[in-house]
């Protein structure tokens, strides 16, 4: 059984691209490939002109790439701002206690500083999860299913809040998203990337995924003659 | 003030009011000692900070790693068993241990000497060691730690010409006092302090707590751990020197499970994740002991007799970690530090600029 097969995929600085497909299809395979998680049996990584494809996590991370897990991974015996001096300590030229109160605020997680990681709620959790992430200063942010589990007001505070991660010029990483709320993929995104069954079956702008045919059958299972049809 | 780069002035300076704090509780406790009058309680209170530099070692590296080292007494018997080659004089050297090799035999070191060849000792070995087991995950290394003390209780038990075996080593000078002990406990706690407040401490500790999500900040997982082993390798190292220039006489059976299970269980009851945990732990401890050891060794009390009860003392100690364990799974502490009330009336003082 393949995972993935003849998925190539481009990053560009400064860009959103949206990671999307069916439960299964490889979405977080893929992130975990380029992330060092899994070491694919073929095929390559690239981090600007660096090959590092079968690289260790650490060193991949070191090269500019940072991410968030579809389950909040935090540090649960730490509080927030320990959490967050953990990323910021990858980068030991900045002034650490400055640069996490800068974050801090920044992820509006000044309040929770001195919380224990274990008792936050969950939308905090997955703001801290971004802002650990950040912390490393990533050319690459690969943010996998943010919106998990947010409503609709907590969706839309995050879609704010990566559109700003992308405007800010202290950040400036390409961000890599992948979620099953196509409602925020198709107003965050430049483009979309469309995985199903480990297979790329489209890659095009939001307003093109939503009418492609072959994407609307993977997620509904049956083609639909009416050309207007659309996913939303 | 910028210290060193990549540091939290914030952690460092948590770090340094916990040491002042726990430094100067350990100093007003330690000098009612001598007013009164007792030998006994002396050379126990020695012991105790002796012994508390030890379970802080281990500490160092087992509360920050999330790691269980059944190992580390290894470690202990290294600075033990070298400070009294060091130490015992040549004469008796040559009766003792006829076998050493003779730039052993002659040689006798003082007290700082011997503690600082002891820890690098330990260092020496725990890097040999530690190159290959911080490569394995965190549940294989435990248990390689089991075989670590099994293979160092076999070696002490065996290599005669160095350690006399089952006889035993004596005539170690007595070369610590309970300022001595005070001070290397003190020194241990701030050095211990510090590695938790540092970069590589922080980063050992997210290890601990998700190592995929450490790896993905950057975390080299196995030189930090490997800091981490170094790190409490020759703090137990020194400390083994130290007791052994305290109890004077000691065997193999000093390096095994007894003092294994002791001193696992002052850190777990105290709290792994706290230095101060460590100390009271082995406190606590120490207390339990002394209290429970006349009822163990039998007594009366009135006209009621108590018949020996031998074992009562570690009955009591295995109940307290079960309990501590059911009710309290982090420890005492937790991974709470001591500081004083007065340090934080200090820093309220200085941001309203009273001061």
């Amino acid at each position: 059984m393949q995972a993935l097969s003849g998925v190539t995929l481009e990053l560009s600085e400064s860009t959103i691209l949206g990671l999307i497909g069916p439960n299964g299809s490889g979405k977080t395979t893929l992130v975990n490939i380029i992330t060092g998680v899994l070491r694919p049996d073929a095929g390559q990584v690239f981090v600007g002109d660096i090959d590092a494809t079968g690289w260790r996590p650490d060193h991949i991370c070191r090269l500019g790439v940072g991410r968030t897990f579809q389950i909040a991974r935090l540090f649960g015996s730490l509080t927030v701002r320990e959490n967050v001096e953990v990323g910021v300590m990858a980068r030991p030229e900045v002034d650490v206690d400055d640069r996490v109160m800068h974050l801090l605020d920044r992820f509006s997680l000044t309040q929770w500083a001195s919380t224990w990681v274990s008792d936050l709620p969950y939308g905090v959790e997955r703001r801290l999860g971004i802002a650990l992430a950040l912390g490393i200063q990533p050319r690459f942010l690969l943010l996998d299913e943010p919106a998990a589990g947010l409503n609709e007001e907590e969706s839309d505070q995050l879609l704010s809040m990566i559109r700003g991660i992308r405007e800010d010029p202290e950040f400036r990483c390409g961000i890599l998203i992948i979620d099953h709320d196509l409602r925020l993929i198709f107003r965050l995104c430049d483009s979309v990337h469309v995985l199903s069954e480990g297979k790329t079956i489209a890659e095009a702008t939001p307003q093109e995924i939503r009418r492609n045919q072959a994407v609307i059958e993977s997620y509904l299972g049956k083609r639909y003659e009416d050309e207007d049809a659309e996913l939303r | 003030m910028k210290v060193t780069v990549g540091w939290s002035h914030r952690r460092l300076a948590d770090a340094v009011r916990a040491w002042l704090s726990l430094s100067i509780l350990l100093a007003l406790v330690c000098g009612t000692v001598p007013i009164w009058g007792n030998e006994y309680l002396m050379d126990t209170v020695t012991t105790f900070l002796i012994v508390s530099a030890m379970v802080v070692a281990w500490q160092t590296f087992m509360g920050n790693s999330g790691i269980v080292s059944f190992g580390h007494v290894a470690f202990f018997a290294v600075g033990a068993y070298l400070s009294a080659i060091l130490t015992i004089p040549p004469e008796i050297k040559e009766v003792a241990l006829p076998s050493l090799p003779p730039m052993f035999q002659q040689v006798q070191l003082g007290s700082i000497a011997t503690v600082i060849a002891a820890a690098t000792a330990g260092g020496v070995v725990a890097v040999a060691i530690g190159l290959a087991f911080t490569r394995m995950e965190g549940n294989a290394m435990g248990i390689a730690t089991f075989a670590l003390l099994v293979m160092m209780y076999s070696l002490i038990l065996n290599w005669e010409s160095v350690t006399r075996g089952g006889r035993g080593i004596y005539a170690v000078p007595c070369n610590v006092t309970l300022t001595s002990a005070l001070i290397a406990l003190v020194v241990v706690a701030g050095v211990a302090l510090l590695f938790k407040a540092s970069p590589t401490g922080l980063r050992l500790q997210a290890s601990r707590d998700d190592p995929l999500a450490a790896q993905a900040l950057g975390v080299h997982l196995m030189a930090v751990r490997l800091a981490g082993w170094v790190l409490s390798a020759i703090i137990m190292a020194a400390g083994g020197s130290l007791w052994a220039q305290t109890v004077l006489a000691f065997g193999p059976s000093s390096f095994y499970f007894r003092d294994t299970f002791n001193m696992l269980a002052m850190l777990i009851i105290g709290g792994q994740a706290s230095v101060t945990g460590a100390v009271a732990g082995c406190a606590l401890v120490t207390v339990i002991s002394e209290l429970f050891r006349y009822p163990e060794r039998g007594m009366t009390i009135g006209f009621i007799q108590i018949p020996e009860l031998p074992g009562l003392v570690h009955l009591v100690i295995a109940l307290l970690i079960m309990g501590t364990l059911i009710l309290r799974p982090s420890g005492l502490l937790g991974s709470r530090e001591l500081t004083f009330p007065a340090w934080q009336w200090l820093r309220t003082l200085k941001k309203r600029r009273l001061i």
